[in-house]
């Protein structure tokens, strides 16, 4: 069975750029210019790190969604 | 419109300072808004753009103070000259805890690499959702201190419930016993308060590592389900020495509760002040606490300011800062900046997602934030639900001379039901 693909996104309005996030998942979460993040799709990291990376956020900008069904997943 | 108080606005000393951080530092944020302090030869910056940038900029704005390794004597606000021997004598490693070397709490005041290692150390106990098991033991704490209250109509805020919950609530999570909580808390107070003088301070800073040591040590061998665990492994790991193992726990120790405490005190004086969003917060509170506690947030930061040293030249708002120059961001003026958020000097709780920096930002965004959003929170609701109306008894002072402990906290807050 092939993992299901996931898509990231990063609420702006709420990113503080504590780079928590990059540190668990380098290629999928990058500064922008202004010193916050944005998620990068599909991730190129491990579905186990784009998991650690959206718990890792302490203000919950971080979801992440099944490409297909667009449901927020949880892990 | 009323006439503008007079006031120095370079007297970082100023009672309109202590009792009023938004109108002095806002006459600062727009009149210059990048200011060279001479007295305490700083920049401060006061617009919420500049003040996020810096927050955000880490490699271009180092949070290695420069203060904690000047002699003592060089110190500004000055020490008592008695204490000069004392404050030299003591490790530059505990030196932010004497409310003199402000900033060098250990990890706030460490850049990376080693910042990355120590938050990771401790960044996953405070993760929002490893804290959620917390929050049921934190509202029974708050229905308990409303129990214990509610007959009396009245009571002391700060103290008998604020400062209770907020250190109960660091205290079981570091894993020390109830027994020891009104040790913890005498020392803690001794070392805050700047009314104790330096030499005071000293002592009991020497007391907390002491007593920190013991308990990070029996933790080496047999570790437990609590934060001193993860400082201990911290050590054991190569990340902190012996004596940053110790100042981190004493970090974690006041760093947990004097600033809830602050949050949740000064929040609760908002909602006093302003009884309309009291009424507005009653009306649901299940909906509205939590952007409420947002609001409390961003209209009374707890910290006044951070401080920064220029690691290179840099340009901020049209102002060149040098390399070397020490630099603090207002977070009093950044939350109350008109260009950032509509009417600021309202309070106002159907603010939505305001981007306030009363926890800082960037890579030393708190590390506690999530617990005081829980904390604030279970308060505020269960408050919400079982007060009507609160009322002021007497007027509210606040702790002194906010470049020694950058808190706007009051004393204490008197109220009635």
């Amino acid at each position: 069975m092939s993992a299901r693909t996931l898509v990231v996104s990063v609420n702006l309005n709420l990113c503080i750029g504590n780079a928590m996030c990059r540190e668990a998942a380098r290629s999928t979460f990058v500064a922008d210019e202004s010193g916050l993040s944005v998620g990068v799709n599909p991730p190129p990291d491990t579905r186990e790190d784009v998991f650690a990376a959206a718990r890792a956020c302490p203000v919950c900008a971080i979801l992440v969604r099944d490409a297909e069904s667009g449901e927020e997943i949880y892990e | 419109m009323n006439q503008p108080i007079p006031f120095d606005i370079d007297d970082l000393r100023s009672p309109v300072l202590v009792a009023d951080p938004y109108t002095f530092f806002g006459r600062i944020r727009e009149t210059d808004p990048v200011r060279w302090n001479p007295h305490k030869k700083a920049w401060l910056v006061t617009r919420h753009e500049d003040v996020g940038f810096i927050t955000r900029n880490s490699e271009i704005f180092s949070s290695a103070p420069k203060q904690p390794f000047l002699k003592a004597k060089e110190y500004w606000p000055p020490i008592a000259e008695e204490a000069w021997d004392l404050v030299d004598a003591v490790d530059p490693e505990y030196r932010g805890h004497l409310g003199i070397g402000l900033g060098n709490f250990l990890i706030v005041s460490v850049d990376r690499p080693a910042h990355l290692q120590m938050r990771q150390a401790l960044h996953e106990w405070f993760m929002p959702r490893n804290l959620e098991r917390w929050r049921g033991l934190i509202a029974k704490t708050v229905n308990d201190l409303i129990e214990a209250h509610y007959d009396a109509h009245r009571m002391e805020f700060k103290n008998s419930f604020a400062t209770k919950l907020s250190f109960t609530a660091i205290r079981i999570m570091l894993g020390l016993p109830e027994a020891d909580g009104v040790l913890l808390r005498e020392i803690s107070e001794r070392l805050t308060n700047p009314n104790d003088g330096t030499v005071g301070a000293v002592a009991a800073l020497k007391e907390l590592a002491q007593y920190m040591r013991v308990r990070i040590d029996a933790r080496m061998t047999a570790p437990g389900d609590d934060i001193l665990s993860m400082v201990a492994a911290g050590e054991k790991g190569g990340v902190f020495t012996r004596s940053q193992a110790e100042s981190v726990a004493i970090t974690l120790l006041l760093a947990g509760h004097e600033t809830t405490l602050s949050l949740m005190t000064n929040g609760l004086h908002a909602f006093i002040c302003n009884p309309d969003q009291w009424d507005l917060l009653r009306s649901d509170p299940d909906k509205l606490t939590q952007q409420a506690v947002e609001e409390c947030l961003r209209y009374h930061p707890t910290l006044t300011v951070f401080n920064r040293v220029a690691v290179r030249d840099v340009e901020i708002g049209g102002k060149v800062i040098r390399a070397r120059d020490d630099v603090y961001g207002v977070i009093s003026s950044a939350n109350r900046d008109p260009r950032a958020f509509k009417d600021p000097d309202k309070f106002d709780i159907t603010r939505m997602q305001s981007k306030h920096l009363a926890f800082s930002g960037g890579i030393h965004h708190c590390l506690g934030a999530p617990l005081a959003r829980i904390e604030a929170s279970e308060t505020f609701k269960a408050l919400a639900k079982r007060f009507e109306r609160f009322e002021l008894e007497g007027e509210i002072e606040y702790l002194p001379d906010v470049f020694v402990h950058h808190m706007h906290q009051p004393v204490e807050m008197n109220i009635r039901w």
